[in-house]
């Protein structure tokens, strides 16, 4: 089943005039809503260093969230922007997220037309040999010390990824950090799916 | 007792619990005493080394922890603590 999130065509906007504003810097915030109605955008500055290819939320507008929850209401969402890329999420995404029950907006502004998506994105439990995932696929280093490779959909899966182990669900990423070689790597699966946006 | 707010990712240990009432005297106290009741919870907050994760800030009210006394930051009855994953990313690079 799909899952949907219903964004008001004016909340659309601010998210596309502050990403427009914000260029070549990504931009941030994250959204108020409830029960996959989306209400209000908290817009937050970037704190992030580099902020052309990252974002950072401010910690104090993350903690908004607990607010919105004593009053009834969650963080339905969480967006930020892709000034140069598509809207879809980056292996660096994938590797930062945290929010597995908020949808992630992505409004990319690469086209003519600014874009934005909505995905989740969860976590698959895996056990696989690293190693050999590693020899069966061409991965790429996306950050220093950060490697990924992307799954797409109906893509064969490498014999590392043992099927019967192995959950079917894709798109997704696998990404590992191993910031010098000898250190052992963190690795985390991740799973894409899109989240249909409505405007009502 | 003092409220710790847990966020939606840490829920799944806390039988779905989004705040919890402790006893304890510091930020460090609080969070063991949290896992004594939801074993697990500390994990996902601390690192092997027993400090708070890069990607995790705890607010004492609204003030970040690292900017206080860290774990060490004493906790009163009406103090708020909030577990805050960090929340980041990027654009893909060529
Ligand atoms: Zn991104």
């Amino acid at each position: 089943m799909t899952r949907e999130l219903v964004l008001p065509y004016t909340l659309q906007r601010q998210i596309i005039d502050q990403s427009l504003a914000g260029k070549p810097e990504e931009i941030c915030g994250i959204v108020r809503g409830r029960e996959r109605q989306a209400a209000a955008l908290v817009p937050s500055r970037n704190v992030a260093e580099e902020r052309t290819i990252n974002y950072l939320v401010e910690p104090s507008v993350l903690m908004q969230q607990f607010v919105f929850e004593d009053a009834g209401d969650s963080m339905v969402a969480i967006y930020h922007s892709h000034p140069e890329s598509p809207a879809y999420p980056s292996a660096t995404d994938a590797w930062t997220a945290a929010y597995p029950e908020s949808v992630y907006l992505i409004c990319s502004l690469e086209a003519l037309q600014p874009v934005i998506r909505g995905f989740e994105l969860l976590d698959i439990e895996a056990d696989f040999d690293l190693t050999a995932l590693k020899q069966q696929t061409s991965f790429h280093e996306t950050r220093p010390g950060l490697f990924a490779w992307y799954r797409a959909t109906g893509t064969p899966l490498p014999d590392a990824l043992d099927r019967t182990r192995f959950p079917a669900r894709d798109p997704f990423y696998v990404v590992w950090f191993q910031p010098d070689p000898a250190a052992e790597p963190e690795v985390r699966v991740v799973y894409i799916g899109e989240i249909r946006l409505k405007s009502h | 007792m003092t409220t710790v707010y847990i966020p939606t990712p840490l829920r799944r240990l806390t039988a779905g619990a989004s705040k919890l009432e402790v006893e304890g005297s510091s930020v460090g106290e609080l969070i063991q005493a949290v896992d004594a009741q939801h074993p697990g919870v500390a994990a996902k907050i601390l690192d092997a080394d027993g400090e708070v994760k890069r990607f995790i800030n705890v607010f004492r009210n609204d003030d970040e922890i690292r900017s206080l006394e860290g774990l060490d930051t004493p906790v009163g009855e009406r103090d708020r603590i909030s577990i805050v994953p960090a929340m980041a990313g990027g654009a893909a690079t060529a």
